[in-house]
């Protein structure tokens, strides 16, 4: 098929159908050469993030019992980078998957928001999955540290694979940008004002 | 559809966010804005992504996979 001539991705009535499709035809065959910005797709519309709060959630996943309770921390960055043009909020997405290597169907999940406080929320959302309660509150607890501690400190020795390099690879980002712990309350009122 | 193909889905996001631009690919559904990012993980691998653009500026990515292993299964009729 040549450029010109492209034909058009059908209606699906659901993502099963949409999977089969592409199980048997190729995206190049349809693409229109029309070119699109990711800061167009995943940016701001037509204001500038002033600030950017990043929440980071952990929830149960279906089925936990009730000891099972969420987590959460907010971080406030004052003053977002803006590596490359792209939108902050997606490279703290990069920084956070960047420390994951791996998912487990009984794990617990996890929920990172990124919310600019002069533009439209939630700006993006990150899933992943952490291993345990545990393995979670120490996520939390040792980018807490980072903070607290210039963000020189490492994270804690028992915390392993991928709970330890997302805490450090997000610890890191947050503090070298000098992001501030806020509460629950506060994250609310930044992001609803 | 990623572990049919072996790919992570942090793998897919990279890949996603390691280039500028994705390409539009055209559909029959004038709502839907479908895009292939033909992108590379922080590893090096080389992955195409195709996703939707969902409200709220999120992606839903429906398929990656390594280029030449979709042009060897097309040619096995796969």
């Amino acid at each position: 098929m040549t450029r010109g001539h492209k034909a058009s991705v059908p209606v699906f009535r659901n993502d099963e159908e949409e999977f089969e499709f592409w199980e048997t035809h190729d995206p190049e065959d349809y693409v229109t050469g029309e070119f699109v910005g990711l800061d167009s797709i995943f940016g701001p519309e037509d204001t500038e993030p002033s600030d950017l709060v990043v929440s980071l959630r952990l929830e149960p996943g279906p089925g936990k019992p009730s000891a099972w309770k969420p987590v959460a921390a907010h971080f406030a960055v004052t003053s977002p980078a803006d590596e490359a043009g792209l939108d902050p909020s997606l490279l703290f997405a990069r920084e956070a998957l960047r420390g994951l290597d791996g998912y487990g169907l009984e794990y617990r999940r996890a929920w990172f928001t990124c919310g600019a406080t002069a533009g439209p929320t939630p700006r993006l959302r990150v899933d992943l999955i952490v291993a345990s309660r545990a393995e979670a509150e120490r996520i939390a607890e040792s980018m807490r540290a980072r903070l607290s501690n210039g963000g020189t400190r490492r994270a804690k020795d028992g915390l392993k694979g991928r709970a330890k390099e997302l805490a450090e690879r997000v610890g890191g980002w947050l503090a070298a940008r000098h992001a501030r712990l806020i509460s629950e309350e506060e994250a609310q009122a930044l992001l609803h004002p | 559809m990623l572990d049919k193909h072996g790919v992570e889905y942090e793998e897919a996001v990279e890949a996603l966010l390691s280039v500028p631009q994705s390409e539009r690919v055209a559909s029959d559904d004038p709502n839907e804005r479908r895009y292939l990012a033909r992108g590379r993980t922080d590893a090096g691998r080389r992955l195409h992504v195709v996703y939707v653009e969902e409200p709220g500026r999120r992606a839903r990515i429906i398929t990656a996979y390594e280029p030449l292993g979709r042009k060897a299964r097309r040619r096995h009729g796969r």
